[in-house]
């Protein structure tokens, strides 16, 4: 029973589509990649499959309920300069797509916790999250992109403009959430991470050019030309 | 007058059932409009929070004309509408925003004041009724026994709202996307935001009227914003600090014989004055 | 704001109830201004055309609050002199003896405690009725078309005048001529508060034996 089905879908703006044609699937377990040129449409993709945008035509299945089970980190945090919020606040605001009470209960406040420690950000839980570096601020809302992900997470570029060895680890990290039952969908510029780690490619570009398995994607002529291109 | 003169004064003041009255119904219209202002400052929406205002003197003009037992009738749905319609839109309403809300505010603070002047309020004193609209000068000792109960239920029921809510409310203020994404029903808790927000602001016309409701709104919030850090601590800092003034103001208005409202935008300032310098000092340590 | 609107307006109605009931001289004013008047009222207060006479109730009160509004289409049962009831008519009740106590000294508060107090006796003036009250502010007379004043009251202002009370004021007995200074006059007094009927009007009244001017205007009157 696939999580998320997306049959002959166009996503763009006010009408103006960015990408068209789209055709995949993600089925529980699932690790996709959607890679692609900038511009091609991805994060409207995402945010397609979010809610956050309408899609333009054709026809995209969110499995009932998922939608609360849903963990999203975006490419660039919307966040003013001067909003005051601790790292604590921000991480258990992820925690609220399932609860039901004015306060957070008990197991709520000890997700957050542990996705706190998971993420090595527990030193900084009560810090305001403004004064936090950018790789710091990515790690906080990851974590809150934890809280809310019961089923599946959504994740726009989490390694841009950070240093490699936090690349690693972020990597290792969603490596391991998949691997205990996480459905991934990532959207990367790295397509030699992408190739190693998912299970799936989506390689989107105005019409998508490639979906299926990540070997296979590795032996395409266009997946070869993309990866010489990413790695002279 | 020493002071012992001054807080004999007082009490005596303090007995009259209508001081009581402007301090209690003084103290949950300026609790209320601190809560929902950290909202509409971290929103960036402070100045719909003027041009509401300027719609809700709009609205007081049209149910003094009409002749309405209570303008609140009026005013409430009038100033509800406009607050809906401007925060619907969301993020869409900033972009394009700016200048339909600076023509709707001006327009109905013109057109408030024409209906004005062409259909004078019975007594006769048209300078007098705006001003106290705009400016409320002493509106606030002068409720009926309608408009105490009125505001005491309304500013009660923000404040109970407010609590209830209060973590879905930083969600949608820290990041109504991911709010959304997550499942969030935005679009309905928008909404009953700009409600409150219209109901807090037609409440407090009559505590410090219409020009006057942006300091309330906006000066607590950004006062606690400049020591504390944490949505939490600001919040409570905002309360405190918007309650704080408002009594001092009252209390400071019927003592000197000033402007109700005035003085308790003065004593914002003060406060703000205050927390400015003492974040500048927290900052340096 | 629709208080204040209803206190200056019970001055002028009962500057009009003046010309009606009282006085060997009836005004034979124009009523033409005023379709929907109230029914109690032949003559017209010649002050100010009303654009529209059909007054809501702006203040229905709580519980608490038993002031019916005077502008309802209700007749007030009450005595002429609430302070004597037997009095026949309101303006002469005979000589008031007033006690050294002040009850209400509205000259030393602040204006804006003046301004509202004085709202709120006029409010609800039940409680009131038989206490001595003393006022100050600025003298302000009703005349009618003839130049003869019907009403002499005082008005109380908040510090920056946008807000204003008034209260009809009387003074017991014959006042001499040249008793009254010119309008806007500093005046003050002390009295007793009375609630009276005209008939079938509402209104509060203050009853003086004195009138102290404090500081004369200039005649040409008002500003």
């Amino acid at each position: 029973m696939a999580l998320l089905t997306c049959e002959n879908v166009s996503v763009g703006y006010e009408g103006k589509p960015v990408a068209e044609a789209i055709t995949f699937a993600v089925n529980p377990k699932d690790y996709l990649c959607i890679v692609g040129e900038n511009g091609s449409g991805k994060t409207t993709l995402m945010r397609t499959i979010l809610g956050l945008l309408p899609p333009l035509s054709g026809k995209m299945t969110l499995e009932e309920g998922v939608r609360h089970h849903i963990g999203y980190l975006p490419q660039q945090s919307p966040v003013q300069r001067d909003f005051p919020a601790s790292v604590r606040e921000v991480v258990l605001s992820g925690c609220l797509s399932r609860g039901r009470g004015p306060f957070f209960t008990r197991a709520q406040k000890a997700l957050a916790d542990k996705n706190i420690a998971r993420l090595n950000i527990t030193k900084i839980a009560n810090h305001c999250y403004r004064e936090l570096s950018g790789g710091q601020q990515q790690r906080v809302l990851l974590a809150r992109a934890l809280c809310a992900a019961d089923k599946m997470l959504l994740l726009d570029e989490p390694a841009a403009g950070l240093d490699p060895q936090i690349t690693q680890e972020m990597y290792d990290l969603i490596g391991d959430l998949n691997q205990s039952g996480l459905t991934i969908i990532m959207i990367t510029h790295d397509v030699g991470a992408a190739i190693r780690n998912a299970s799936h490619i989506l390689h989107v570009s105005r019409t998508p050019l490639y979906f299926g398995e990540s070997e296979g994607y590795a032996q395409s002529p266009l997946g070869s030309a993309f990866l010489k291109e990413a790695n002279p | 007058m020493n002071t012992g003169g001054i807080w004999e004064t007082l009490g005596f003041y303090l007995s009259y059932p209508f001081v009581q009255y402007a301090l209690i119904v003084g103290v949950l219209v300026a609790l209320s409009a601190s809560l929902l202002g950290v909202v509409l400052v971290l929103r960036r929406l402070s100045y719909i929070g003027d041009g509401l205002a300027h719609v809700a003197f709009g609205a007081m003009a049209i149910a003094t004309v009409l002749n309405f037992s209570n303008n609140m009738l009026l005013v409430l749905p009038i100033t509800i509408l406009f607050s809906i319609l401007l925060l619907h839109g969301g993020r869409r309403v900033k972009i394009q925003g700016d200048a339909a809300i600076a023509m709707m505010s001006v327009g109905a603070l013109a057109i408030g004041y024409i209906l004005f002047n062409l259909f004078p309020p019975k007594g006769g004193n048209v300078s007098g009724d705006v001003c106290t609209t705009l400016f409320g000068s002493t509106s606030i000792l002068t409720l009926s026994q309608e408009e105490v109960w009125l505001s005491i239920g309304l500013g009660f029921v923000v404040v109970v709202l407010f609590v209830l809510f209060y973590n879905r409310v930083f969600a949608l203020t820290f990041d109504g996307e991911f709010a959304a994404a997550t499942g969030m029903r935005t679009g309905l808790y928008n909404a009953a935001v700009a409600v409150v927000i219209a109901t807090v602001i037609s409440l407090a016309m009559n505590l410090v009227g219409s020009l006057l409701i942006s300091a309330l709104l906006v000066f607590p919030a950004l006062s606690a914003m400049r020591v504390y850090k944490s949505f939490r601590s600001v919040v409570i800092c905002a309360a405190v600090f918007g309650v704080t003034a408002a009594l001092v103001g009252i209390v400071a208005s019927i003592l000197a014989g000033t402007p109700v409202g005035a003085t308790i935008v003065a004593a914002d300032i003060a406060g703000f004055l205050l927390f400015s310098l003492l974040g500048a000092l927290k900052g340096k340590k | 704001m629709s208080m204040k609107r209803k206190i200056a307006l019970i001055l002028l109605l009962a500057t009009a109830l003046t010309l009606t009931a009282c006085g060997p001289q009836k005004d034979a004013a124009p009523v033409a201004q005023e379709p929907g008047s109230l029914p109690t009222q032949s003559a017209e207060p010649e002050i100010t055309p009303f654009p529209q006479a059909t007054f809501a109730d702006q203040n229905t009160g709580s519980a608490g609050a038993a002031t019916p509004d005077p502008f309802e289409q209700l007749r007030y049962d009450g005595p002429p002199s609430a302070l004597r009831p037997e009095a026949r008519d309101y303006q002469d009740i005979g000589p008031i003896e007033i006690g050294e106590f002040i009850h209400w000294d509205l000259s030393r508060m602040s204006a804006t405690m003046a301004y509202a107090q004085l709202y709120a006796m006029l409010m609800q003036p039940e409680g009131y009725v038989g206490q001595t009250v003393k006022v100050q502010g600025e003298y302000y007379p009703l005349t009618d078309d003839e130049g003869i004043t019907r009403v002499h009251g005082v008005i109380v202002s908040d510090m920056a005048a946008c807000c204003q009370v008034g209260l009809e004021f009387l003074l017991t007995g014959n006042p001499p001529p040249g008793t009254y200074p010119p309008p806007m006059s500093t005046v003050e007094m002390t009295g007793l508060f009375d609630l009276c009927n005209d008939g079938g009007e509402k209104f509060c009244v203050l009853r003086i034996n004195e009138l102290k001017v404090l500081e004369k205007a200039s005649p040409s009157g008002i500003n």
